[in-house]
C-alpha cells in the first residue's frame, strides 16, 4: 500500500487486520479481518466486552504488537512492514498512551514522570523542563509538578499519565480506560481534559472504555465483539 | 528527568534494601583491601629478605661451636660470616624486654648493610669491647641516647656470678628490615662470650649468617656448608633468607592461599546479594519498563538502565568499602608491619578492585538487564 500524504486521507488506516494467538494446539482468532479508518482529529471510542479484542487492536495502532496479517497505516508509515526497532522510535516520536493504572513511577516527581519520554528527545534539560511543566499546566496541574504520584488523587496521577502522553506532541493519542479506575467525577474531569485535547488543540484520540458515558463524549463510537468492529452494538 | 537520574532514582523505593546492598558491597571490598594489603605485607616481608644470605642453624635449634665459623669462612662463595649468641634480659623492670644479641665483630656490619650506623658511633662501637648499638625503636621506647651506660638483667650467669649485665650505648641503628630486627640490642659477641661463667653454651652460638658472593650460587653454598658438617658432632641446616622467611610464614598455614579463599568467599557472598537485589528490583517494576517500552524505549536503552543501576550499586559500594579499607590499613598499620612490611593498601590494588567491580557490576546486571529487554510488552501491560 502506498503512503498516503494528502491530508484529507485518514491518519490511521487499517485493512484486513488479523491476530490470532496459539494457545497450545488451539488457535484463538483476537482480530478478524477489520478494516478502520480514523481521520485526523477525530475521537474514536471503541467499545465492547472484556475480551473482545479491544486492546489488542490499541496495541497494533501503537505499534507494541503486531498484527498477523493485514495493513496497519498510520500517518502514511506502514507500521506491519516495520522493524522493531524503528517502531520503538516510531512510537516514542508519534504515539502518546494513558493507561487505566497510570503507569507512573513512584519515585519520580509529577514533573518527573511527564518528562519521562523526552529524555529520547534531544533535548536540553532546560528544554525537557519547560515542555513538562507546559504540559501539566495544559492538564491543570501546574502547581502540584514537585508532587509524587503517591500524594496525588487518582484524578490527578490519571492527568498526570495525560500530560505525559502528550509532552512529546504526539500525532494520536492512545488510551486504554481512561477512567476505568477512577470515581465518576474525577472520570469526568479526564474526559472532559480529553475533549479538550481533541476539540482545541486538534489531537487524534482513540479511546478504549467500558464506560457509555465516556464513549458520548467521543465524536463516534465503535463497537467490537469477538473481534470484530461494527458501528451498532447489536450488529455486532 | 535524565538517564542518570532515572538509575538513582530507582534506589529511593527501598532505601533499606539499598543501603544493606551498598554496605554488603563497601564489606567485600573492605575486606578485600585489607586482604591485598597483607599480601602486599608478605610481598614486602619476601623482598626484604636478602637474595645473597644464608642462615646456618640446626634443625632442632641446638646451639652450634664458634669454631665452625672458621670453617664456613672457607668454603668457596663465602664472602663474610657472622654468627650470634645472646639472651633476653630487662631493663630495670621485666616487662622492658631487651634483646640482647651478641654479633660478630665487625663481620655483622658485612653480612647486614641494612644496619645504618652513623661513622663516628660505627667506630665507637667497634673500638669498645663492652659497647653496644641499639635499634632507634627500642631506643625511642626505653628513652636511651649514646653515651647512656645500660644494666641489663636477667642474662646468663657472668664469672662473676651476676645476672646483670652492663653495656655503653655507642650508637643507635635504623634499619627498614622488619620490625623485629629494629629493637635489637647488639653487643661484641667476644665480650659476651668471655664474660660468661662456664656451662654448656660458652663457645657456642645460635646461627651463623653468610654473605655469598653470587645470589645464583646461594644453593650451592648452603648444600657445601652441611656437607662439611655432615658427620661433624652437630650437624648444621643452611638454607637461604628468603627461603626462612618463607618457612616462618608458612608456619601459619599458606596465608596467600588463605587470602584468596576469604576473598572468593567474600566476593561470591556480595555477588548473590547484589545479584538477588537486582532481580528483585527488576521483578518489581516489570509493568513500568513494560509502560517505558510503551512510551518509546528501546530494549537496549532499558538494559542499559538496568546495567547502569548495577553499575551505581556496586560503584558506590566499591568505593565506600576502599575507603574504609584504606582507612582500617592505616589504623592496622603499625601493628601489621610489624610482621608484614609493607603492609599497605595500593593503587596497584584499587585498580584490580575498579577492574572487578566493573566485572561485578556486569555479572548483576547482565541477566536483569536481559529480561527487562525480553519483555513481551502487551502482555506485561495486560496483566498489570
Amino acid at each position: 500500500m502506498p503512503p498516503i500524504e494528502n491530508d484529507t486521507a485518514p491518519l490511521v488506516r487499517l485493512r484486513g487486520v488479523t491476530k490470532f494467538f496459539k494457545r497450545g494446539l488451539e488457535r484463538v482468532e483476537v482480530l478478524k479481518h477489520l478494516d478502520l479508518d480514523v481521520p485526523r482529529g477525530d475521537f474514536l471510542a471503541l467499545m465492547g466486552p472484556s475480551g473482545s479484542g479491544k486492546t489488542t487492536l490499541l496495541n497494533i495502532l501503537g505499534g507494541i504488537d503486531k498484527p498477523s496479517s493485514g495493513d496497519v497505516v498510520i500517518d502514511g508509515k506502514p507500521l506491519h512492514r516495520m522493524g522493531e526497532g524503528a517502531l520503538t522510535r516510531w512510537r516514542a516520536r508519534h504515539v502518546g498512551f494513558v493507561f487505566q493504572l497510570y503507569h507512573l513511577l513512584p519515585v519520580l516527581t509529577a514533573e518527573e514522570n511527564v518528562a519521562l519520554p523526552l529524555i529520547l528527545a534531544h533535548l536540553s534539560a532546560a528544554e525537557r523542563k519547560r515542555r513538562a511543566r507546559a504540559a501539566l499546566a495544559l492538564v491543570g496541574l501546574a502547581d502540584r509538578a514537585r508532587h509524587k504520584p503517591g500524594e496525588l488523587s487518582g484524578g490527578q496521577e490519571q492527568r498526570v499519565g495525560i500530560a505525559r502522553a502528550i509532552v512529546t506532541d504526539p500525532t494520536i493519542l492512545l488510551c486504554d480506560e481512561p477512567t476505568g479506575d477512577l470515581d465518576r467525577k474525577a472520570g469526568d474531569e479526564i474526559l472532559h481534559l480529553l475533549h479538550l485535547l481533541n476539540s482545541e488543540h486538534g489531537k487524534t484520540i482513540v479511546m478504549v472504555t467500558h464506560d457509555p458515558r465516556a464513549a458520548a463524549r467521543a465524536q463516534r463510537t465503535l463497537f467490537m465483539d469477538k473481534g470484530v468492529l461494527s458501528e451498532e452494538p447489536e450488529a455486532v | 528527568m535524565t538517564r542518570l537520574g532515572l538509575a538513582l532514582s530507582t534506589f529511593r523505593r527501598h532505601k533499606g534494601r539499598t543501603l544493606f546492598t551498598v554496605l554488603s558491597v563497601a564489606t567485600a571490598f573492605a575486606i578485600f583491601a585489607i586482604l591485598t594489603a597483607i599480601e602486599q605485607g608478605l610481598d614486602g616481608r619476601m623482598s626484604l629478605a636478602s637474595a645473597q644470605r644464608l642462615d646456618t642453624s640446626t634443625a632442632m635449634n641446638v646451639a652450634l661451636p664458634v669454631s665452625y665459623a672458621a670453617t664456613i669462612r672457607s668454603i668457596p662463595g663465602v664472602v663474610s660470616v657472622t654468627y650470634l649468641s645472646g639472651f633476653g634480659g630487662y631493663f630495670r623492670d621485666p616487662n622492658n624486654v631487651v634483646p640482647v644479641l651478641a654479633f660478630s665483630l665487625p663481620s655483622v656490619l658485612k653480612v647486614y648493610p641494612e644496619f645504618a650506623i652513623p661513622d663516628d658511633q660505627k667506630e665507637a662501637f667497634l673500638k669498645d669491647r663492652q659497647g653496644a648499638v641499639v635499634g632507634d625503636v627500642l631506643a625511642q621506647k626505653m628513652g636511651w641516647r649514646v653515651g647512656q651506660t645500660i644494666p641489663v638483667e636477667g642474662g646468663p650467669p657472668q664469672k662473676n656470678g651476676s645476672t646483670t649485665w652492663t653495656f655503653h650505648i655507642d650508637g643507635i641503628y635504623h634499619t627498614d628490615l622488619p620490625a623485629g630486627y629494629q629493637k635489637f640490642f647488639m653487643v661484641n659477641y667476644e665480650y659476651f662470650n668471655e664474660g660468661l661463667a662456664p656451662s654448656p653454651t660458652k663457645d657456642t652460638v645460635q646461627n651463623f649468617n653468610e654473605l655469598v658472593d653470587d645470589p645464583k650460587d646461594i644453593d650451592r653454598v648452603a648444600r657445601a656448608i652441611d656437607t662439611r658438617f655432615m658427620n661433624a658432632s652437630t650437624e648444621t641446616r643452611t638454607e637461604s633468607e628468603q627461603q626462612e622467611t618463607m618457612s616462618s610464614l608458612r608456619q601459619f598455614g599458606d596465608v596467600g592461599a588463605v587470602v584468596t579463599y576469604i576473598g572468593l568467599a567474600v566476593f561470591a557472598s556480595m555477588l548473590l546479594i547484589t545479584g538477588n537485589t537486582m532481580a528483585n528490583s527488576v521483578r518489581e517494576r516489570m509493568g513500568e519498563f513494560a509502560m517505558m517500552r510503551a512510551l518509546g524505549f528501546g530494549r537496549l536503552q532499558l538494559a542499559l538502565i538496568v546495567l547502569r543501576e548495577s553499575a551505581i550499586l556496586i560503584g558506590v559500594g566499591t568505593a565506600l568499602g576502599l575507603l574504609a579499607g584504606w582507612g582500617l590499613s592505616l589504623l592496622m598499620e603499625s601493628v601489621m608491619t610489624a610482621v608484614l612490611r609493607g603492609f599497605a593498601v595500593t593503587w596497584m590494588s584499587v585498580e584490580f578492585a575498579v577492574a572487578l567491580a566493573i566485572l561485578f557490576a556486569l555479572a548483576t546486571g547482565l541477566l536483569p538487564g536481559r529480561r527487562v529487554a525480553e519483555l513481551p510488552v502487551a502482555a506485561t501491560l495486560r496483566r498489570m
